[in-house]
């Protein structure tokens, strides 16, 4: 690698960007970005979407800038609502949601959000600094991702979703299974025949993330605080930034552990920041000292799933700019853009267009500063008004927010109803003390992930499910994961058993 | 009803969902080879769901979980009279009233701001009652100006 020529062409993308006009872009895109991404059902992919008609007449080259800022601040926007109003503004704030609306609760929303805006930051540059020097590694690294790494990389999701339960992680595999068959609702992706359907058209289409999401955690909430007039409203602990990088740098090393796991998942097509966060969750779950703070309010979950978040959106870039192939939706549509302007990204097209990697870092590490910015008092702002507001008539606001964003989603009103469906389910799994975030990861992985990868790899070896277990990445992948549950599940139970002997002679 | 009867009892429905969901697999329609048939995994996945359900069925049967009729109906009873279930089943009723009741008929907008408003008549306490009207609305038309002017989407 020419570390003299990186560094020159960074400095030349600095000066660049710097100018008013690459500025005003930035600005527009991490804004819009962040506003579209706190609204409940606006995800990252449709903001980008929308602001990409705006750059068809521009330079591709500053159209690709601005759609950057716009990913970026659509990211980390996911996390306001998820913080404030317990719905996650898109599918990849699902752990934000649990623990950062708990310390909402106790009063500690500008905590959280500090944290959510500060860890995003870092994140977002680690990912950067790890797009720079690995990319030629992770490119190739990913060219040797088939089908039976994929499906074991969704089975190491199964694991996680088990382990994302409180105490009981049967309750937890239950919960992920049934995801999973959840996922796989709607019309066969490889075969076209509708599965679970029913008869009905809707369910032909499967069941929506967004909706699915926002009633299991939104419409939940909604159900136990629109008729609780015990709680007046929030607390509130005013905080800094200053304090917020604090805590981010008693939690450094968990931070850089995510944030390289996150990147690690961006580059590796096709699994995107939905599963990523969870990665981060679950890793910083796994090595907590406290893990019994998780789920109620836990700053090392918050940071562990939005650093991994965040450092997912570089490593997104590496397999669009040197194999054309997306590593998430938002990366997918500036991928058609810069179709549009004629310029086609592949093998060949970073060793001759060096600069675009540069401008591309550099608008991700600008757009960061501006997040930052403007992240804390959008965040702020949101705060102080749901502090403000009586909590019968936020939760009444929810409903509608509810509502909304799952209608918004894809314009059909049987998603507000599948939303309140899942909202009744939230309720009932919690009182019978099955988690639901399990469940949330399962039909992540269900459908798009383990089922056609699943299939993919069987009819690629013909039926045969020996390449599962021999080819190199997968054999790396399965010990990979017999590690993770040797460590998880088997250790703290030999631990527990000893522990319980020691007990009984003390007794 | 203990807390391990309740888990035998979800445990059995946990089965009946299994047995259910590799029910509804064996009529998935079967072209060509096994592997590529559209129920090998949601049918595999009913297999594990099926081991779960009988792994807790018999951790909840060793821990004296039992189904006892009689209870079960108490149980039920309980639900609905007891304080905290009779706050939480409102709180269900009236978003369902205004999911789906309001929002078909009358549309979304209008629905929303009705159910605002007489949301924050029911249960808001600190607020002057002549504001509840004004937020509701000015809540409603800021969505409107969001969604179906900023984002341009087509929602009624």
């Amino acid at each position: 690698m020419d570390w003299a020529q990186m560094l020159t062409g960074l400095a030349k993308a600095f000066w660049e960007l710097s100018t008013p006009y690459g500025l005003f872009l930035i600005t527009v895109g991490v804004s819009v970005g962040i506003f579209g991404g706190a609204l409940p059902g606006v995800s990252t992919t449709m903001t980008v979407a929308l602001l990409a008609v705006v750059t068809y007449k521009m330079d591709p080259l500053w159209a690709i800038v601005m759609l950057s800022a716009t990913q970026l601040g659509g990211t980390y926007g996911g996390s306001i609502s998820a913080t404030v109003l317990n719905i996650p503004g898109t599918p990849a704030s699902a752990p934000t949601a649990i623990e950062g609306f708990q310390l909402a609760k106790k009063g500690e929303a500008e905590v959280a959000l500090g944290i959510n805006v500060f860890t995003s930051f870092m994140g977002n540059n680690l990912g950067l600094i790890m797009l720079l020097v690995t990319m030629p590694f992770f490119v190739k690294l990913s060219m040797m991702f088939g089908p039976w790494e994929m499906f074991w990389f969704g089975i190491f999701g199964v694991f996680i979703a088990a382990n994302l339960s409180e105490g009981d992680n049967l309750k937890g595999l239950i919960a992920a299974t049934v995801g999973l068959i959840l996922g796989c609702v709607g019309l066969d992706s490889i075969d076209g025949s509708p599965r679970f359907a029913f008869g009905t058209t809707y369910l032909v289409g499967g069941i929506p993330l967004i909706p699915a999401m926002i009633g299991l955690y939104g419409f939940t909430e909604v159900f136990s605080g629109l008729t609780d007039i015990s709680v007046k409203s929030f607390p509130l602990k005013k905080t800094s930034l200053i304090g917020a990088a604090k805590l981010w740098w008693k939690y450094r090393w968990l931070s850089v552990r995510t944030s390289i796991l996150g990147y690690i998942i961006g580059v590796a097509p096709g699994i995107g920041a939905n599963v990523s966060c969870w990665v981060g969750y679950d890793h910083a779950k796994s090595t907590s000292k406290e893990p019994e703070k998780f789920g109620k309010g836990s700053i090392e979950g918050l940071i562990g799933s939005e650093t991994c978040n965040m450092a997912n959106v570089p490593g997104a870039y590496a397999p669009v700019l040197s194999l054309a192939i997306p590593g998430d939706a938002p990366t997918a549509i500036m991928l058609g853009i810069l179709m549009i302007h004629g310029v086609r990204p592949g093998p060949t097209f970073l060793l001759t267009n060096p600069h675009w990697l540069y401008e591309i870092a550099m608008a991700l590490f600008i757009g960061g500063i501006l997040f930052v910015v403007i992240g804390t008092y959008a965040g702020k702002g949101l705060v102080r008004m749901f502090v403000n507001t009586p909590r019968t008539a936020m939760s009444a606001m929810v409903a509608v927010l509810c509502a909304l964003g799952s209608y918004a989603a894809n314009i059909n009103i049987n998603d507000i109803f599948l939303a309140f469906f899942f909202g009744v389910l939230g309720v009932v799994m919690s009182a019978l003390g099955f988690p639901v975030s399990p469940l949330v990861l399962g039909l992540i992985l269900g459908g798009d992930l383990l089922d056609v990868q699943f299939r993919r790899a069987l009819l690629a070896g013909k039926g045969s499910i020996t390449p599962f277990f021999t080819r190199g990445v997968s054999i790396a992948l399965i010990l990979f994961i017999v590690a993770i549950v040797f460590y998880q599940y088997i250790l703290p139970a030999i631990t527990k058993g000893k522990k319980k002997d020691r007990t009984v002679i003390l007794e | 009803m203990s807390p391990h009867d309740r888990d035998f009892l979800t445990a059995c429905l946990v089965v009946i969902l299994a047995i259910f969901v590799f029910g509804a697999c064996l009529m998935m329609p079967m072209r060509g080879d096994l592997i590529e048939s559209p129920a090998i995994f949601p049918g595999f996945m009913s297999v594990v769901l099926f081991t779960f359900g009988v792994a807790y069925a018999l951790r909840s049967l060793s821990r004296g979980g039992r189904i006892k009729p009689g209870q079960l109906f108490r149980s039920v009873v309980l639900v609905f009279t007891s304080e905290q279930n009779r706050l939480t089943l409102l709180g269900i009723f009236f978003p369902a009233i205004y999911v789906f009741v309001a929002i078909p008929l009358i549309g979304f907008y209008i629905s929303s701001a009705l159910f605002m408003t007489l949301m924050f008549y029911a249960y808001v306490k600190r607020w002057r009652r002549w504001l509840f009207l004004p937020v509701s609305v000015g809540v409603t038309v800021g969505l409107y100006l969001i969604f179906n002017r900023l984002f341009m989407l087509q929602i009624w």
